[in-house]
């Protein structure tokens, strides 16, 4: 299967403070992949790297078979890469249509607004029940829908997510998963999840990060069976 | 005392067309302009000259209008640059001491090159009367050219794409960029507009008394007082309040006279400070 994605030896970080040493990961077609691994490990920081909203200092980031180091983050959206960080980042005085409507920004789905708003809306029913709503004033798990059904307006083939779980119950959690797993017929998802039990069900693949390398990778069932690798990142959690 | 009324309400119109502009720049560059009046004169000085050169009152006035956006513009892509890669309270000093800095440097190099002129704008036209009150069409005019230009913002923020794009931005910088907007450009264009709107504000100015090259900096402590009392971050906020100070500034200067009514509107401002500290306004357009 051909590579959507495919990170080579990055390193990146903050103001001369580098975070990420050496790092690779792939993500195929329609693959599900998760970036598991403790605070601060530099999850967030790779997500990032990779939608451009920091520079990469070295090592390659190709998306499609193309590198991409040097795009701006609105050009990456324009290719098909979306990103849905952990604070959702929505406008908080804007309706819901009016959130979707912005997520469709790029030239390319512009033009299929129409078709794209009623494709989310069949998805999340819920958002459709809300649309007149403003996107401030949606509980924390509508909120996480919104962000994501935001993403998807864009059209991406590749979409990212940083701690979908975060802030949200458990039964909540699990619907938003439910649903992500339904995406996967359609576009590819690379997680940055500490809920390991979340991106053990869900995932194809998974890497373990830390302190800014990745240290272990493998399929969810190759690395479950490592009681010494859970024990060790995660505690005894599980 | 219609006539006041009148005359507070085209001033209002004056500070609105300044305020939106620096409201606008804060909400997408996070910087406070205080160069921003100086578009204001860059726009007087150039009409005026060009007209006295002998060049069609209207092409002096487009060229004077358009000159004081591509100054806004500049300031943009030289000046501020490096500030917008600063955040939190650094990217406000800085911005602050840079747009100082140029404002200074502006109002020296003119007060050097034209000490004493003032810009004026003449319509050769006789007052019209409406009502049994008298306009001077010059007045009436500028008042007009306000209206309109604040409509049309309103609109363009409303019901276009980019407007939209500016909305989203002032509302969540990174949301805006995970939408795939482009927002070094839409900030440089709204240097552009708030550029543009200034210097309509200055023909506005000059149409109904003059402009005074030397008030730069009494100009953007004007419109900062406006923004302040609008929310600084609320387009709304920036027209509805321009309007309510001009007035009260008009109505309170027509009956204790223009120094007292400039510590009264002071007051006022203080008085919206201290009850609401976010502005008569919090949402953003
Ligand atoms: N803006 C920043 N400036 C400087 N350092 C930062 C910045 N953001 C994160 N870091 C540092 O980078 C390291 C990695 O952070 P990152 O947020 O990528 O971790 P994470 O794996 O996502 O952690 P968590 O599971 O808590 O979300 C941390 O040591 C953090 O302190
Ligand atoms: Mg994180």
């Amino acid at each position: 299967m051909e590579a959507i994605l495919s990170v080579e030896r990055l390193q990146a970080g903050y103001r001369g403070l580098n975070i990420l040493w050496d790092v690779d990961i792939e993500v195929k077609e329609r693959e599900v992949v998760s970036v598991i691994g403790p605070n601060g490990a530099g999850k967030t920081t790779l997500l990032k790297a990779i939608f451009g909203l920091i520079e990469s200092k070295e090592g390659e980031i190709k998306f499609n078979g193309v590198r991409i180091n040097d795009l701006k983050p609105h050009k990456r959206v324009d290719i098909g890469l979306t990103y849905v960080p952990s604070e959702r980042e929505l406008f908080p005085e804007l309706t819901v249509e009016e959130n979707l409507e912005l997520g469709a920004y790029t030239k390319r789905a512009r033009n299929n607004k129409d078709n794209l708003l009623e494709q989310v809306f069949e998805f999340f029913p819920r958002l459709k029940e809300r649309k007149d709503q403003l996107a401030g004033t949606l509980s924390g798990g509508e909120q996480q829908m919104l962000a994501i059904a935001r993403a998807l307006m864009s059209a991406p083939r590749l979409l990212l997510l940083d701690e979908p779980s975060t802030g949200l119950a458990p039964i909540v959690t699990l619907s938003i998963y439910e649903k992500l797993k339904e995406l996967t017929s359609e576009l590819s998802i690379l997680i940055a999840e500490q809920n390991v039990h979340q991106a053990f069900a869900i995932s194809d693949r998974i890497y373990i990060l830390e302190n800014g390398r990745t240290v272990a990778s493998g399929k969810p069932s190759e690395l479950s069976e490592d009681s010494l690798i859970k024990s060790a990142y995660f505690g005894v959690s599980e | 005392m219609i006539e006041v009324l009148i005359d507070g309400i085209l001033f209002g119109l004056q500070l609105a067309l300044l305020a939106v502009g620096l409201v606008l720049i804060f909400g997408l560059g996070g910087v406070l302009n205080l160069a921003h009046g100086e578009f204001v004169i860059i726009t007087g000085i150039t009409a005026g000259m060009l007209s006295s050169l002998g060049v069609n009152i209207l092409i002096s006035i487009t060229t004077g209008v358009l000159l004081a956006g591509v100054a806004g513009v500049a300031m943009d892509r030289t000046l501020l640059r490096p500030v917008y890669k600063l955040s939190g309270e650094m990217e406000i000093l800085v911005g602050l001491f840079l747009t100082l800095g140029l404002a200074a440097a502006i109002d020296g190099v003119i007060a050097y090159l034209f000490p004493g002129l003032h810009f004026s704008i003449n319509v050769p036209v006789e007052a019209i009367s409406f009502f049994g009150l008298a306009f001077r069409p010059s007045s009436l005019i500028a008042g007009l050219v306000a209206v309109i230009s604040l409509l049309l913002l309103l609109f363009f923020l409303r019901n276009t794409t980019t407007g939209k794009a500016i909305r989203a931005i002032l509302q969540n910088q990174t949301g805006a960029r995970l939408c795939g907007i482009n927002v070094d450009n839409i900030r440089t264009l709204v240097f552009l507009l708030g550029g543009i709107m200034a210097g309509l504000a200055g023909v506005a100015q000059g149409l109904s008394s003059s402009v005074d090259p030397g008030a730069g900096l009494e100009l953007t402590s004007l419109a900062l007082i406006v923004s302040v009392v609008g929310g600084v971050r609320s387009v709304y906020g920036a027209i509805i309040a321009g309007l309510l100070l001009g007035i009260v500034n008009a109505v309170v200067s027509y009956l204790v006279g223009t120094y007292l009514a400039l510590i009264i509107l002071l007051v006022v401002v203080i008085g919206v400070v201290l009850f609401k500290p976010s502005g008569l306004f919090a949402r953003s357009v």
